[in-house]
């Protein structure tokens, strides 16, 4: 049912933003842009279940809440940089929305650096000293 | 052994279900890539968890540092604005600075308040009331006590030139008593200390600071603290009366 009302939702802001693009084009930037930020603020609250069930999981096996955390942020990243990059694309600026992306990816990268750092530690750790 | 492999394959087991379902949750192939290292570098972590245990056991709280390094180096490179943390912290210190204003003022108040009382009840020359307040915390409100009072009277001589040349025997006493506080002068203030916790008549009997104060007749000083006391609810030991010592003859 929700997914009905979704889509409905979205068909009626594209017939209108099609109606209205011709005399304001600035008006049906608008409108996609709040159409869209409303499905996205709708599903956010959706995909909170999913994410009590990944909890629940990580909870009930015993591996550290940081790995989780890492997974969460990066999620929300992806998630994040992926509507922000969609909207400007929208309005038409290709640029901007690769560069949003691209940021996205950047702290993606980031996060992985201390899992990296460790790793590498210990690898180093695990060769004998050459001496 | 086995309940220590078992542990390891479960680990193993769940990490590799929460990357699948990572996989699932992130919207476009292009995040796929980036986010797919990260999950890849955590199954591998968790393999190899037993060789890190047995290198080094603390792989957990250096992760954790790592961490929150991390998210401390992308806290700053945000948007100077002021944060909401700098304007609370701004907002207590200038509270703290009106608290203080106000806490002054009731001082100034309440030493006034004192004054006026004692001359209008003991007919005694009041030259200067001390009061200090302290603050304790009532239920998450700081609440100020009186926690002494100091009433300094005037100096015998200007009591007399005051009075007029009606008790000449009084103006006499203090310097007595003046002398009999010199030998003793020395030992600092621990004596002090302890004759201001024993005792009304003690308290009053001398006040050694360097021998500028000297002692009031217990009968003012009686007068005082019950006016006080009643007046205010501080204990009488809080209170202490004193006078400044006769200065020799200045003329």
């Amino acid at each position: 049912m929700e997914m009905i009302q979704i889509v409905g939702l979205g068909l009626m802001a594209t017939v209108l933003i099609l109606v209205v693009r011709e005399q304001k084009p600035m008006f049906a930037f608008l409108l996609a842009a709040f159409t869209g930020i409303f499905i996205f603020l709708y599903l956010i609250g959706k995909i909170e279940i999913v994410i009590t069930v990944l909890e629940d999981l990580a909870n009930r096996s015993g591996i550290p809440s940081i790995y989780l955390k890492t997974i969460l942020k990066i999620i929300g990243i992806a998630y994040i940089a992926e509507f922000g990059a969609q909207i400007v694309r929208d309005a038409g600026q290709e640029g901007i929305a690769s560069k949003i992306e691209f940021a996205g990816k950047v702290f993606i990268l980031v996060m992985a650096v201390p899992i990296i750092s460790v790793i590498v530690e210990t690898v180093i750790g695990l060769l004998p000293d050459g001496s | 052994m086995v309940a220590w492999l078992s542990d390891w394959l479960r680990d193993i087991i769940a990490i590799i279900l929460l990357a699948v379902f990572v996989e699932l949750l992130l919207p476009n192939k292009a995040m796929q890539r980036y986010a797919r290292l990260v999950v890849g570098l955590f199954i591998l972590l968790t393999i190899l968890s037993p060789i890190l245990k047995l290198i080094q056991s603390d792989i957990g709280a250096k992760l954790d540092e790592g961490m929150k390094q991390w998210s401390k180096t992308a806290m700053s490179s945000d948007v100077q604005m002021t944060g909401l943390n700098q304007i609370t912290k701004n907002a207590e210190a200038i509270s703290d600075k009106r608290e203080l204003e106000a806490a002054k003022l009731t001082e100034r108040t309440l030493e006034a308040a004192i004054r006026e009382e004692l001359i209008q009840s003991t007919k005694a020359t009041v030259n200067e009331v001390d009061a200090v307040l302290k603050w304790v915390t009532i239920s998450g409100r700081p609440t100020p006590y009186i926690s002494q009072v100091t009433v300094t009277l005037a100096s015998v001589q200007d009591q007399a030139n005051a009075i007029g040349n009606g008790n000449a025997v009084e103006s006499v006493q203090p310097v007595i008593v003046q002398i009999e506080i010199e030998p003793s002068a020395n030992d600092a203030s621990a004596p002090e200390r302890g004759e201001a916790s024993r005792g009304a008549e003690e308290e009053s009997k001398v006040e050694r600071e360097g021998g500028k104060w000297t002692e009031t007749d217990p009968a003012t000083a009686g007068a005082i603290r019950k006016a006080i006391t009643r007046g205010w609810g501080v204990e009488s030991e809080q209170i202490r009366v004193r006078q400044p010592a006769q200065q020799p003859v200045n003329k």
